[in-house]
C-alpha cells in the first residue's frame, strides 16, 4: 500500500502554474487558487472518469489555451537565455512543460486528491507577492509558496518553494552546469531523448 | 574642512542624488517586474565546491543503480504485505530512537526550550506511545519542535558545509554533515560504534528495516526529482543544499 504520493502532490502544485488565468485578474491570489483547483480537479479525476492519456490531454489543452511557464524557463534558464533565438525559445518551453507534464501524468493511477490549505498571502514588494500552501494527503504535509511577479503581461507565478527549496534555483543550477560546456542544440537532444523515455 | 570630509560630503550628496533618482525610476517602473531582472536571483543561488565530481558522479549513478534496481523491488513487495498502519509504526518507533541525535543537536544550537520539548515528546512516545511504535506527541502542543540534528549544531558553529560528497547507498552529503552524521551515530542507539544492539545479526536487521520502510517515500521523491531533470547529479547536489540550507536558517 502507498503511504504517501510525494511526486503528485508536489508536481501537480508545479503544473498548475501553467495555467495562466492569473493574468489580468484583480485578485491574482484568488486567480492562482481557481487555477491549481482547476488542475487539481482534472488530476484526481478518478479512473473510471479519466485514463491517464486523456488526463494528460485535458491537461495539455487547458494548459494550450494560456500558458504560462515562460517566465519560470526564462528564469531557470537564467542568462543563456538572452542568447536563444526565438524559435529555440519556443521549442525548449513547449519540451519543458511537455517533461513536466509526461512525469507527473506518468503515476496518477490511484492517487488520492489532496487537500490544499492556503495561508495568507504576503506581498513583498508593489510587484511581488507570494501564497504559501500546505498539500495534504493523508499523513504527509507538503509546505509550498508561490512566488508571484506583475509583469507586463499580468500576474504570473515566478518560482515555486518546495519546502523552502527553490524549484527554479533547482532547474538553474542544472542549465547553469549544462551551459558551461554545451550549447542550446544539445539541450534540445537531451529534452527530446528525455521526452522519448517518459 | 579637510579634502578628505569634503570629498566624502560630495560623494554623499551625489550618492543621495542618485538613490533619489533611483527611487524616482524605481517608483515609475516598479508598477511591473521586468522578466529579466529575475537573472538577477542567479547571485543567491546556493553553491558548493565538489572537487571529487567525477568520483561523486560514479558513486551517484552506483546509487542510482542500487535504488532502482535492488531497493525499488524490495520496497513495492514489502508496500504489498504491510498495512499502512503498521508501516507507521516502524517508521514512528524508528524515528523515536533518534531522539538523543536530535536532543544533542538543540543542546549544540543552545536550543533548551526545544531540547526541552524534544525530551517530552521522547518520554510520551516510550510510554505511552508502547516504546515508540505510536506518536501521542503529535497532538500535544509544544512536543513538535523542529528537526535538529548534530550537522545543524556544526553549522551554527560557523562551520561551512566544506566540499560536497556523495556516499554508497547513502547518497548526497557534504563534509560538514557527514562529520555530523558520524556523530549522529556515535549516540543513536542502534548503529555502531556504540550500538546497544550486541547481535549484529539483529543490528543490521533493524537497519534493513528502517531503510526499506522508509524507502516508499524516499524512492518517490528521488524518482521525481531524477525524471524531471535535466541534470539529475545536479538536481541532487542543489536539493540537498536548498534543504540543509532551509533546515539551518530555521
Amino acid at each position: 500500500m502507498t503511504l504517501a504520493k510525494l511526486k503528485t502532490l508536489i508536481l501537480a502544485a508545479i503544473v498548475a502554474v501553467a495555467i495562466n488565468s492569473v493574468h489580468g485578474g484583480d485578485d491574482p491570489a484568488e486567480d492562482l487558487k481557481a487555477a491549481i483547483d482547476k488542475v487539481v480537479d482534472i488530476l484526481y479525476l478518478s479512473e473510471a472518469d479519466a485514463d491517464v492519456d486523456t488526463k494528460r490531454e485535458q491537461i495539455l489543452n487547458v494548459m494550450k489555451e494560456d500558458f504560462s511557464f515562460d517566465i519560470m524557463i526564462q528564469s531557470a534558464i537564467g542568462r543563456p537565455w538572452l542568447d536563444l533565438t526565438p524559435e529555440q525559445r519556443e521549442r525548449i518551453k513547449v519540451m519543458m512543460t511537455d517533461v513536466l507534464v509526461r512525469t507527473f501524468t506518468s503515476r496518477l493511477k490511484d492517487s488520492k486528491r489532496p487537500t490544499l490549505n492556503y495561508g495568507e498571502i504576503k506581498r513583498l514588494s508593489k510587484t511581488r507577492l507570494s501564497l504559501p500552501c500546505a498539500v495534504k494527503l493523508g499523513d504527509l504535509e507538503v509546505n509550498l509558496s508561490y512566488s508571484i511577479g506583475k509583469f507586463p503581461t499580468g500576474w504570473a507565478v515566478y518560482d515555486i518553494l518546495v519546502e523552502n527549496g527553490s524549484l527554479v534555483a533547482n532547474y538553474r543550477s542544472q542549465f547553469k552546469t549544462h551551459f558551461r560546456t554545451k550549447g542550446v542544440d544539445e539541450l534540445e537532444e537531451l529534452l527530446t531523448k528525455k521526452l522519448a523515455e517518459l | 574642512m579637510t579634502n578628505y570630509t569634503r570629498i566624502s560630503l560630495a560623494s554623499l550628496a551625489l550618492a543621495a542624488s542618485l538613490a533619489f533618482t533611483g527611487g524616482l525610476a524605481a517608483d515609475e517602473e516598479e508598477e511591473f517586474l521586468d522578466a529579466n531582472s529575475l537573472f538577477e536571483d542567479e547571485a543567491k543561488d546556493l553553491s558548493i565546491v565538489d572537487p571529487l565530481r567525477p568520483i561523486n558522479k560514479a558513486i551517484f549513478n552506483f546509487n542510482d543503480f542500487v535504488y532502482l534496481k535492488a531497493l525499488k523491488p524490495v520496497s513495492k513487495g514489502y508496500q504489498a504485505i504491510m498495512p499502512d498502519q503498521a508501516e507507521k509504526s516502524v517508521g514512528n518507533f524508528f524515528n523515536n530512537l533518534k531522539y538523543p541525535s536530535r536532543l544533542v543537536g538543540n543542546l549544540m544550537l543552545v536550543k533548551l526550550k526545544q531540547a526541552t520539548q524534544e525530551t517530552g515528546k521522547f518520554l510520551v512516545d516510550t510510554t505511552i506511545g508502547i516504546g515508540g511504535l505510536l506518536k501521542p506527541s503529535k497532538d500535544i502542543d509544544g512536543l513538535n519542535p523542529p528537526k535538529e540534528d548534530i550537522g545543524q549544531g556544526l553549522a551554527s558553529w560557523g562551520l561551512g558545509h566544506g566540499f560536497y560528497v556523495v556516499l554508497p547507498f547513502s547518497g548526497p552529503t557534504s563534509l560538514r554533515d557527514g562529520i555530523g552524521n558520524f556523530g549522529d551515530s556515535y549516540v543513536e542507539p542502534i548503529p555502531e560504534p556504540w550500538s546497544q544492539v550486541d547481535e549484529s545479526a539483529v543490528r543490521l536487521g533493524l537497519q534493513g528495516l528502517e531503510i526499506i520502510n522508509d524507502s516508499p517515500t524516499l524512492l518517490e521523491a528521488y524518482e521525481a526529482l531524477k525524471e524531471s531533470a535535466i541534470d539529475p547529479y545536479e538536481a541532487m547536489k542543489d536539493a540537498y543544499l536548498q534543504r540543509r540550507n532551509a533546515q539551518t536558517d530555521q
